[in-house]
């Protein structure tokens, strides 16, 4: 089983969203990388935005990269076919990731792994509503760091004995024989993958990051 | 279908847009590089155009894209580039020159030959081998004696690439020039040609009086078997 094209159409959505609204530089770089490897005709008018709009140049570079992929992916009629494939240089090969095409292979087998148990969709969910419920809880968070500090905040009143909402999470994230097997690496790539919208959900992945892998130890 | 052609519009343009108008050198230099990738001939006029770009990079950028496209109508730009641009785009047009292969530049990579700087020297040297230039063996055979190595290297490779009777005439003759060195690097051009009857010479050579020719003369020896053996 793999993703279906609504899923896949909603994953370009949010990385579109994300490519022209975060106001995080890397994020939209990282959002351009993943378009260009998706290779979806529908992501062209966000990135051709990016390209004239975006204030980072990291995110210029990388949207223009993420454009001859998908050109290059759909548009063949934009090459005169048998002249131009040879012709790259050693450093375009470099700039075009033709590396990066593969690994989505493998992005997909995560998302296939991992994101089809009902354990770990539910918890991303749950997830998702929680950095929601922050976002609006505290409306003039804008940076990771200050992110990092409430949730850290929010963790340290579950261990005084306020069951929230988080309790149960921290409980739910840190047992991996329960929900799966997989390691919290491998819940945080995962995480990532699903959550990375916001600094509210870049910061709760770098605190489950940081929380120790045993689930009894500090709770 | 007509979806799929605005789209081909919108990138172009977007990337063109990029390549006159985006304040940093280095988004500039990308746009020339995607729009070469693309490969779409009808940015030709407007890579011409970018050669003027104030940045450096950019230009050699754009010269390695119009190589890409492989579009007569820039050599007449690039040969201009190759006569009095700075160091950097002369090797790039060069470069681009032997890309689109054009018999016209010859003449003007002729020149490039004994251009002041090595790196433009030896990519004239290798485009011209590439192209199997046999008008270039005597220019070639000069640069053995260079005073920069990468362009002796180049110019035996390009000479061992052309490999025409006339170029083997002249090596054979150099194989017993007085000078050590000349000897040396006639019997590596020899070597790569890949022809039987220059074995014996490069046998005798393993008796030479000058001890850095015989140990060419091993090395020569093992690339003409190679040489052999995939043929």
């Amino acid at each position: 089983m793999s993703i279906t094209p609504d899923q896949q159409a909603e994953i370009v959505r949010i990385l579109c969203q994300l490519l022209l609204e975060s106001d995080n530089p890397r994020i939209r770089a990282r959002a351009a990388k993943s378009l260009g490897r998706l290779g979806i005709l529908d992501a062209i008018p966000p990135l051709c935005q990016a390209v004239s709009t975006d204030s980072d140049v990291q995110v210029r570079l990388n949207v223009m990269d993420a454009l001859v992929l998908i050109a290059k992916l759909n548009l063949t009629a934009m090459a005169e076919p048998p002249k131009n494939q040879p012709t790259f240089n050693i450093g375009s090969v470099g700039n075009l990731n033709t590396g990066d095409i593969t690994i989505q292979g493998d992005q997909v087998g995560i998302q296939y792994n991992y994101a089809t148990s009902p354990e770990l969709q539910a918890l991303i969910s749950e997830l998702n509503s929680t950095i929601a419920e922050l976002q609006t809880q505290n409306p003039a968070v804008s940076t990771e760091f200050q992110a990092l500090t409430i949730i850290d905040a929010e963790f340290t009143e579950i261990q005084q004995g306020r069951a929230s909402r988080l309790a149960i999470l921290r409980q739910q994230l840190l047992n991996p024989e329960r929900h799966f097997q997989a390691s919290k690496a491998t819940l945080v790539e995962v995480l990532k993958h699903f959550l990375e919208e916001s600094v509210w959900a870049k910061a709760l992945i770098t605190y489950i990051d940081t929380l120790s892998t045993t689930p009894e130890e500090g709770i | 279908m007509e979806q799929t052609t605005n789209y081909r519009q919108m990138v172009l343009d977007t990337i063109a847009n990029a390549l006159t108008s985006d304040p940093n050198p280095e988004v500039r230099s990308k746009a020339a590089e995607s729009l070469g990738k693309l490969g779409d001939q009808i940015v030709t006029p407007l890579l011409l155009t970018a050669l003027a770009d104030s940045n450096l990079a950019v230009q050699c950028s754009v010269i390695q894209a119009l190589g890409h496209l492989d579009n007569e109508a820039a050599v007449p730009k690039l040969l201009q580039v190759l006569e009095n641009g700075a160091t950097t785009t002369r090797q790039a047009a060069a470069a681009a020159l032997g890309h689109i292969g054009s018999e016209v530049a010859i003449p003007s990579l002729l020149n490039a030959l004994s251009d002041q700087a090595p790196a433009v020297r030896g990519t004239a040297a290798s485009v011209l081998g590439a192209m199997g230039a046999e008008v270039a063996i005597p220019a070639l055979l000069n640069l053995l004696t260079d005073s920069d190595p990468t362009v002796e290297a180049h110019a035996v490779e390009a000479i061992g690439a052309i490999g025409s009777q006339f170029a083997i005439d002249t090596l054979v003759k150099l194989v017993a020039d007085p000078s050590p060195y000349l000897r040396q690097n006639a019997a590596i051009a020899l070597s790569k040609l890949g022809r039987r009857d220059t074995i014996p010479m490069l046998v005798r050579l393993l008796q030479d009086p000058d001890a850095a020719v015989r140990e060419t003369a091993v090395d020569a020896l093992g690339t003409a078997a190679q040489d052999y053996s995939v043929a």
